[in-house]
């Protein structure tokens, strides 16, 4: 289904009266709107919020009247839809996700004071599970959050990690802001579109299939002094020319992994994903993932060059000074 | 004192083998302030670090002991009402995404449990029983470094109940973000964490009494809470044996672009340029503009060389101090390109909650695109500057503020190289058209 089903499912039924009047009811507190967003995401500001679990009445309703009147407009919220044919909301199968996902999802809420804050860590599992944020991904987060798709839809669209799209076993991405750049990030970027015949965000291969690459340009991926860098699943591959990028992308396409300059060995996308969801594997995987190399030699330059020259920060005492004690308030 | 040069502290085990473990930490005095601190005062903690001068490391440079204090506390015997009957909670701004900066990804890297350390100290000196690490989420192995010390720290008894006999009780939840700029801003890291969009929020009320979930929270940057615990080892006088009066102690300064030895060079606030030059080994060609702390700190030129590069230094030049992250660029480079490219950097990342910085880093982009195709005119530069006093300090956060900065800067110092980008060509733009202008 399209991207557009949060949107008409929004229109049409008791969902959009109840989140108004309860955006309604926090405006006098919200003070002047900026925009229609606003309130929402601000609402956790407000003292009256704060204890309330996320999912509060106002937001639940959706299925329940789409359940109780299952061929017509939910006949006790809006009075405009009343006699015309009215679309109704594609109930999405969720089923896909099994119960592992199920147990982890419930594992990411259990993090968190409000159920809320587990939504990006979400997000990243769907992506983990399904190699994208597909529609049944929203509904899933939707259903575990007890939030509108709406709501789940429009955080997922807002950053830029969640694919709205199948992507490829690995995900390059190239840094092509100005730094990187200007050391040769955009003729990497060139190169590596006209070496797959893709461009920003697309796919070279069947998506997911062995050997797939999703490219993508990047803003700045901190490794200034590395420059120019780019990153496969999020590993970082430093000091990069458009010759070794070359020679990166196609031995992932003859399906070997070579090692990042830093970061852990290489998996594939989706391990990635589901590591930035807070799941790293069995303890001795986290640990020699942990072990992956760090320190380039731009990393240690002034600590290598410190210790050419002698030189060291002043000595500390050999014990720790005795604290002051607070001063006066004025 | 006078003689400026190196003083390794925050990077002072990188090159230890597997700095990132709790042994090579705790071998390494790691955990040892943490046993000072959690045996003391907490005000009197938050009084060290006011002495200290500890300045936020993230761009702002607000005194951290300040922003500590403004933490609403009960007075002793007293119910707490108001936002001090609230849980107080700490957060971890490392999200590290400003063009240029590159010191918290290697600090987490290679010395994830002094962050760990200073969490502790500072939640403790807060009074706040949960810490949040927001991690950007293209940095992969920072999250999962920091996730296992995270895990090492649990497992010696340096987290969860009752640190070491203190009764003191924390929690830190690692927290991978999604990709986006914005969530650097202090508020919109807060919306982020909390499962919105990273969209900045109307101040006041501030982070210190309605920040996460509404309650009183601090928002530090990864370098200054790692900060921390050597003050508490070292004291406020011997942290202000490095640095400036006003904004003291060891900075990392990331150097990139055309240097010889670029990398990361840990050295006291109020290090200028020329030395930090001497230090990587000098130029690739000839030094023509940089920046001293990333993409949003107005551009600087040879001119420059020795200004003292802390706080008031940088902004006595007409620039800011922002993250030291400095970035150099030679001769080679066009003013014109280089801007462009960081605009449709502002462009991409700003959110699009207000208008002026939505509409108005849209539109430089396109300006800006068109005067590199060589199809600008003659009164793009004044358009430009026209278009960046409507976003300047009229948009909601600092990104606005922060997109205007390399246009103004650049058009300053290079005027002439936009003029000449219009006047290439002249024939060629009979009637200029911007290509959005049908949006």
């Amino acid at each position: 289904m399209s991207s557009e089903e949060p949107l008409a499912g929004s229109s049409v039924n008791s969902e959009e009266p109840l989140a108004d009047s309860s955006m309604n009811s926090e405006e006098p507190l919200a003070g002047s709107s900026m925009n229609s967003e606003e309130p929402l995401a601000g609402s956790s500001m407000y003292p009256a919020d704060h204890d309330e679990p996320v999912g509060t009445p106002a937001f639940t309703a959706r299925p329940v009247a789409a359940e109780a009147a299952p061929d017509q407009a939910a006949p006790t919220t809006l009075s405009t839809a009343q006699d015309v044919p009215v679309e109704r909301p594609v109930q999405v199968d969720t089923g896909v996700f099994d119960e592992l996902t199920r147990q982890r999802a419930r594992e990411i809420i259990a993090r968190y004071p409000q159920s809320r804050s587990a939504l990006l860590p979400l997000l990243h599992l769907v992506q983990s599970a399904e190699g994208y944020v597909s529609q049944a991904g929203i509904s899933f987060c939707a259903e575990l959050l007890e939030l509108t798709t709406a709501e789940v839809s429009t955080v997922a669209t807002f950053y830029t990690m969640f694919k709205r799209r199948p992507s490829g076993e690995h995900l390059v991405s190239v840094c092509t802001n100005t730094l990187c750049a200007a050391l040769g990030g955009d003729e990497i970027y060139a190169t590596l579109c006209k070496k797959l015949g893709v461009g920003h965000e697309e796919t070279a291969g069947r998506p997911g299939s062995p050997g797939s690459i999703t490219l993508e340009h990047a803003e700045c991926l901190a490794a200034c002094d590395l420059a120019p860098v780019l990153q496969v699943n999020y590993e970082f591959y430093d000091n990069q020319t458009p010759q070794s990028a070359v020679a990166l992308v196609e031995a992932l396409q003859r399906g070997e992994r070579p090692a990042p300059t830093r970061g852990a060995p290489l998996t594939d996308w989706r391990n990635t994903e589901l590591q930035l969801a807070g799941f790293f594997g069995e303890p001795q995987q986290l640990r020699d993932a942990v072990d992956g190399p760090s320190a380039a030699p731009e990393t240690l330059a002034g600590n290598r060059l410190a210790e050419e020259r002698g030189w060291q920060a002043p000595a500390m005492p050999d014990n720790p000074p005795p604290l002051p004690t607070v001063a006066e308030k004025k | 004192m006078t003689e400026r040069t190196l003083t390794p502290v925050l990077t002072r085990r990188w090159a230890a083998p597997k700095s990132w473990t709790i042994d090579t930490y705790t071998r390494l005095d790691g955990y040892t302030a943490l046993r000072t601190a959690l045996a003391a005062d907490p005000d009197r903690l938050i009084q060290l670090i006011k002495d200290s001068g500890l300045r936020g490391r993230g761009g702002a440079g607000f005194p951290t002991g300040m922003k500590w204090g403004f933490i609403p506390q009960a007075k002793p015997g007293e119910q707490p009402t108001g936002p001090a009957a609230k849980p107080t909670y700490l957060v971890i701004n490392a999200d590290e995404g400003e063009p240029g900066t590159c010191k918290d990804v290697p600090l987490m890297m290679a010395d994830p449990h002094s962050l760990v350390e200073g969490c502790i100290i500072t939640a403790y000196a807060i009074r706040a029983h949960r810490c949040f690490i927001y991690v950007r989420g293209e940095v992969v192995h920072c999250l999962r470094r920091v996730h296992n010390a995270v895990n090492e720290a649990y497992a010696a008894g340096y987290l969860g109940k009752n640190i070491l006999g203190s009764g003191f009780d924390l929690d830190i939840v690692v927290h991978a973000g999604a990709g986006a700029y914005e969530a650097g801003e202090e508020t919109a890291l807060l919306n982020s964490l909390e499962g919105f969009r990273a969209e900045p929020r109307l101040k006041p009320p501030f982070p210190a009494t309605s920040g996460l979930y509404a309650a009183p929270t601090v928002v530090n940057n990864v370098e200054t809470i790692c900060t921390v615990p050597y003050i508490v080892n070292g004291g406020s006088e011997w942290f202000r044996m490095m640095g400036r009066e006003k904004s003291p102690g060891p900075k990392i300064y990331s150097i990139s672009g055309h240097v010889q030895r670029p990398g990361q060079y840990e050295a006291p606030l109020g290090t200028t340029l020329r030395e930090l030059l001497e230090l990587a080994g000098g130029t690739k060609g000839e030094l023509k503009f940089w920046t001293p702390g990333g993409s949003s700190t107005p551009l600087l030129t040879a001119k420059h060389l020795d200004v003292p590069l802390d706080f008031e230094g940088a902004a006595e030049a007409g620039s800011m101090l922002g993250t030291t992250a400095v970035m150099v660029f030679n001769t080679t480079v066009s003013v014109p390109w280089a801007v462009m490219k960081w605009t449709e950097f502002y462009e991409h990342e700003s959110c699009g909650k207000c208008t002026p910085c939505r509409e108005g880093t849209y539109w430089l982009t396109q300006i800006l695109q068109r005067m590199v195709r060589k199809e600008g005119t003659p009164s793009d530069v004044e358009t430009m500057l026209d278009v960046c006093d409507n976003i300047f300090g009229r948009s909601f956060c600092a990104l606005g503020d922060g997109a205007v900065s390399p246009i103004r800067s650049g058009i300053k110092y290079f005027r002439q190289e936009f003029l000449d980008l219009c006047a290439q060509q002249p024939g060629q733009h009979k009637q200029a058209v911007l290509s959005g202008s049908a949006r």
